[in-house]
């Protein structure tokens, strides 16, 4: 068995806990992080997460295809200055 | 508000027949030449804009009208664009981002800002606004935070969630 298996996900303990309270009441609430190396669980999906990339916290809706996924990699810490698709369509949730 | 949407950028010629390379701004790079046509800035000149085939980002395109490579080198670095009502309809809950950047966002029927951008990490579609201080937030794109959305006067409402109202009264 490898290190990472036999050692579980890493994430924040506060983080849970803010989550477990956030689901418990059931609110339309962004939960704050700061923790980008914390890993995605299965009890987030569903959850919004506002997660700090250094300036603002980039809301993060949490699925099910980003579970074992970290924070960080949904909140890039750069800006894109690209030119973007003309006929770009955002999908409200 | 201008209703013209950039769709593509001629980059350079091809061949010695007129055609022409693309860069287009769309979803399906190909769909460049569906519009029928397409526009300078100003409006001023018009193409009919047949596409050939893609080469990686690019297309290769012949224009109507243009029929050897010196009239399509007069045409080199242009940017080509598209009526809004051009764009084919979106389907429920679906917006264009083009609709979207510059809405007016209220909150409680007061001014709250304008949306400045449109992004998707992955997560997700998210709305930049630009408060009225000046200062910039990111929003989910959710019905919970924005239920209403009204094309027609370009305004939308926002209920900011909890955990960002604070962060947003604040600064």
């Amino acid at each position: 068995m490898t290190r990472s298996v036999w050692k579980g996900p890493f994430v924040d303990g506060y983080l849970l806990d803010k989550a477990e309270k956030a689901k418990a009441s059931g609110r339309h609430e962004v939960i704050k992080t700061w923790s980008r190396r914390s890993t995605i669980l299965p009890q987030f999906v569903g959850l919004t997460f506002g997660v700090y990339n250094g300036k603002k916290f980039i809301p993060v809706l949490v699925s099910e295809n980003m579970i074992g996924h970290k924070f960080g990699e949904f909140a890039p810490t750069r800006t894109f200055n690209g030119h973007t698709a003309a006929d770009a369509k955002a999908k409200q949730s | 508000m201008s209703n013209k949407i950039c769709v593509g950028q001629i980059v350079n010629v091809h061949g010695i027949k007129g055609a022409v390379k693309i860069r287009p701004y769309l979803s399906q790079p190909m769909d460049i030449g569906t519009f029928g046509r397409l526009t300078d800035q100003n409006g001023n000149r018009i193409f009919e804009v047949k596409a050939i085939s893609q080469k990686g980002d690019f297309v290769l395109a012949s224009i109507k009208g243009i029929t050897d490579r010196t009239q399509a080198e007069a045409v080199k670095g242009l940017m080509l664009y598209a009526n809004r009502e051009q764009l084919p309809a979106q389907s429920e809950g679906e917006f264009y981002y083009c609709d979207l950047i510059g809405m007016q966002v209220l909150e409680d029927g007061q001014p709250f800002g304008t949306v400045k951008a449109v992004q998707n990490f992955g997560a997700g579609d998210i709305l930049d606004v630009q408060t009225m201080k000046g200062r910039i937030f990111s929003f989910d794109f959710s019905k919970a935070t924005f239920p209403r959305i009204d094309l027609t006067d370009r305004t939308m409402d926002i209920v900011l969630p909890e955990g960002m109202t604070e962060v947003v009264h604040e600064s």
